[in-house]
């Protein structure tokens, strides 16, 4: 585990020692995924995607749940670009709707499972001891069910629903964060610049937060990225069971779920489409933790 | 090997277990009273009670769950709230459809990805490797109950040539498997491909060229063998995420099998099968870890010593 900046990654003359400093991990980070065209094309089109859901509710004539009983079950047209569903609402407007929320449950779910998974992994790595045993077999224990069963599991419990289903994808992303960091932990630990800021008096906490956690974050960040595709579709695969959010909201996965039975009389656009949207977000996510994994932390390939 | 063979059983035993205990405990976490949960909104105060006696809730956790791991045991996994029936018995009649759902499934894209990934590998950035790879990447990230959506709609609605839901007829598996395999030929594809450009680079490679061997020879024989060490043991473990899988899977073709079984308890709120189940898959999922490290210590003698 490298720490993101280090200078002797870089390509021998494409910048003196002076500029390469001033780029700081930032700048180096987008230089290198600036050569991987895949990824960050992949990029463009998550932009490109999130931003139009945004604008949609101002630039679309229909909002998600408008109902128009007069156009049910209408097929794409130049008024319904997707179609209208079987209450005759517009279904691209109903798209967006799912983008925001694939985009929310992603980011939060993931990101509390990445904030506790940090700490773990960083006391676990750091502190040894009975609190690595206990945070490991944790873990170990997480990773023994598949990722799906395990949402499923916790859902049965806790009820279905949206925050429901942010914490069930939340814990299973915890156990594999634990796990990154604490090998990354485990390595800079030894390192001399700890070791001189040890000696130089800092405390556990400045050890832990400025020197170590720093030099995790790249694996971090690429796990983060793959992980949100994932975390999109387990979540809407949850919906699509009805174990996810309520039937009625505009959801990819419920979209499908109550699509089928319409696709069975022959009207393919009510599942088409919403197959699609999860199909190129998750497609996007993946290209584009491939792409930052390969520039940012090859040995990440192995795993 | 027998040795490591009771190692890898005994390391068992603490995460089946914590496993055993979670499960045991999920009806606990239910929220509010679980006997009044159990016994439905509609319950008398007697039935409540009844309920409370009859899952020995009245008892202290550490009773109840001696008593939990005895049933467990004894293969008595209690009776469906909603039906009556033994849960065993209900498991016993949904596990064929699921079983041979999985066994299709594994075989057609194991061998499926296992050429696939030896072909990339073999023409390294040819445009036959950039297609199985963006087919590959592709496979991880569809959705597979939209990918059998689809199939169905191609398939059986418009060419009408399978069913729509159920499994009275072996060709009912081909849709499911196809889409139930998809994820795992796709992983397995760029498995492969990565473990034959490892090995492909071995000196015991050039000098298998080197005599003067065929080249089929080399890549079949002295390559892939050598590959399959990493591959087998993700075969495997890809099985026990196909167990995963198949729960949506089977919903999507109304298949009747134990993934089935779990959504429609949960969906009836029957806790009884819902904990059965969770115990049945996590149960599954480490027996079939445990035979792929059985099998990995047989492929390869040194990891026995670790």
């Amino acid at each position: 585990m490298t720490p993101t900046a280090t200078p002797d990654t870089a390509t021998p003359g494409t910048a003196t020692s002076e500029t390469r400093r001033t780029r700081g991990p930032v700048g180096e980070f987008w230089r290198r995924l600036r050569q991987r065209r895949v990824a960050l094309a992949a990029m463009l089109i998550l932009l490109a995607i999130y931003l139009f859901a945004f604008a949609a509710p101002y630039v679309l004539p229909y909002g998600p749940n408008d109902f128009d009983y007069l156009n049910t079950l209408q097929g794409p047209s130049a008024t319904h670009w997707a179609g209208t569903d079987e209450f005759g609402r517009d279904i691209f407007a109903r798209l967006m709707n799912g983008a925001k929320l694939s985009m929310f449950i992603g980011f939060t779910s993931v990101g509390i499972g990445a904030a506790f998974g940090i700490v773990a992994g960083l006391l676990a790595g750091f502190y040894g001891g009975w609190i690595d045993s206990i945070t490991m077999r944790m873990s170990d224990v997480l990773f023994a069910f598949p990722g799906v069963l395990l949402a499923i599991g916790i859902v049965a419990i806790l009820g279905p629903g949206l925050s429901n289903v942010i914490i069930a994808v939340a814990i299973f992303s915890l156990p594999a964060f634990a796990r990154i960091v604490r090998s990354g932990t485990l390595a800079l630990k030894e390192s001399t610049y700890v070791e001189a800021a040890r000696a130089a008096g800092a405390s556990d906490m400045v050890i832990m937060g400025r020197h170590i956690l720093p030099g995790t974050l790249s694996a971090v960040i690429v796990y983060f990225t793959m992980r949100i595709g994932t975390s999109i579709l387990t979540a809407t695969s949850l919906s699509f069971l009805g174990l996810g959010v309520e039937p009625s909201i505009a959801e990819w996965g419920a979209m499908l779920s109550t699509g089928r039975d319409y696709m069975l009389a022959g009207e393919w656009h009510l599942t088409v489409f919403p197959g699609l949207a999860i199909f190129i977000t998750v497609l996007c996510f993946n290209l584009l933790g491939d792409g930052l994994r390969d520039a940012l932390d090859p040995k990440l390939e192995q795993t | 090997m027998f040795q490591y063979f009771v190692r890898r059983l005994l390391a068992l035993v603490p995460v089946i277990f914590i496993i055993s205990v979670f499960v045991f405990l999920f009806v606990h976490a239910l929220p509010g009273d679980p006997a009044r949960v159990l016994a439905g909104e509609n319950a008398t105060q007697a039935d409540v009670e009844a309920m409370r006696r009859a899952l020995n809730l009245d008892r202290s956790l550490p009773v109840q769950y001696v008593e939990f791991v005895r049933n467990l045991v004894t293969l008595d996994l209690g009776t469906s709230l909603r039906t009556g029936e033994p849960v065993w018995d209900m498991m016993m009649r949904a596990f064929p459809a699921t079983f041979w759902l999985s066994v299709a499934s594994l075989a057609w894209s194991v061998v499926f990805g296992l050429i696939a990934g030896v072909i990339s590998a073999r023409r390294r950035d040819s445009f036959a490797d950039h297609s199985a790879m963006v087919l590959a990447v592709s496979g991880i990230s569809i959705p597979p109950f939209w990918l059998g959506l689809l199939l169905m709609q191609v398939f059986s609605v418009q060419l009408g040539w399978f069913g729509t839901s159920g499994f009275d007829d072996w060709s009912d598996l081909v849709l499911p498997s196809i889409t139930l395999g998809a994820g795992v030929a796709a992983v397995m594809a760029r498995f492969t491909r990565s473990a034959m450009v490892d090995v492909i680079r071995e000196d015991y490679v050039r000098t298998a060229r080197a005599k003067g061997l065929r080249e089929r020879v080399v890549v079949w024989k002295h390559t892939l063998r050598n590959a399959l060490i990493p591959v087998v043991t993700m075969a495997g473990l890809q099985f026990g995420f196909l167990l995963g899988g198949s729960i949506v899977i089977e919903r999507v073709f109304r298949w009747p099998g134990l993934g089935s079984m779990l959504i429609e308890a949960i969906n009836y709120r029957d806790f009884v099968v819902v904990q059965a189940e969770l115990m049945l898959f996590s149960l599954e999922f480490l027996l079939i870890n445990l035979a792929v490290d059985l099998l990995y210590g047989i492929i390869n003698p040194a990891i026995r010593y670790r």
